[in-house]
């Protein structure tokens, strides 16, 4: 499945399908970076989540 | 403007009786009328970090892609780590929810007006505070019941 990846403004990610938006910082309307990414499954994104330095 | 001069309209051409208040209404026909109406989009999932005061604000939006109108209600839910009835926030027997804030899905005026008011969209947000449940992840999942004259492709 292809999922977004968002970079927000304080450098943290989230993933969301088409059709979601995640807004963590107030900047994020005007700053937050998204780019798609392939993932077979939401459990992956969570998993890439904890691989990264936020978890 | 456009003029339709060859075509001609009878107000008469059309033989209808009134129903009166002793007919019998078609319960069936209306019955299948309401059932090919009411359809449920695809899920959709997210997935965030979020530590000891941090937030979240997640937006949907479902738009009908063949362009006919819609009135949808959202139904959305929020999981702590992985998505497990025990984890679900709130209601979960795993999850203290004197760690966390959050509204229910409302549905989204500014958006809505930002958009200038389309007829074939439907806005929705839910928001989640972080207090005290440390560094987790929150796993939303979404999905929307709608009413319109036609089904929206995939």
């Amino acid at each position: 499945m292809k999922i977004k990846q968002i970079t927000h403004s304080d450098g943290s990610i989230s993933f969301a399908e088409e059709g979601i938006t995640i807004i963590k910082n107030k900047e994020d309307k005007t700053k937050q970076e998204i780019i798609e990414v392939e993932v077979k499954s939401i459990k992956e994104a969570v998993d890439k989540l904890k691989k990264s330095d936020i978890l | 403007m456009s003029e339709f001069s060859n075509i001609t309209v009878s107000r008469n051409s059309i033989p209808a009786r009134r129903v009166s208040q002793r007919d019998l209404l078609p319960s069936a026909v209306k019955s299948r009328n309401l059932g090919n109406f009411i359809f449920k989009a695809a899920r959709l999932t997210a997935t965030a970090a979020i530590a000891n005061g941090e937030q979240l604000v997640l937006e949907s939006v479902l738009t009908q892609n063949s362009g006919y109108p819609i009135f949808a209600i959202p139904f959305i839910s929020m999981y702590v780590g992985t998505v497990a009835a025990a984890n679900q926030l709130p209601g979960g027997s795993g999850i203290d929810e004197s760690q966390w804030q959050f509204t229910e899905p409302r549905m989204n005026q500014e958006d809505w007006e930002t958009a200038g008011y389309p007829q074939d969209s439907e806005y929705a947000t839910i928001y989640v505070r972080n207090i005290s449940a440390g560094s987790v992840s929150i796993v939303f999942v979404v999905e929307w019941k709608y009413f319109s004259p036609r089904e929206g492709t995939a």
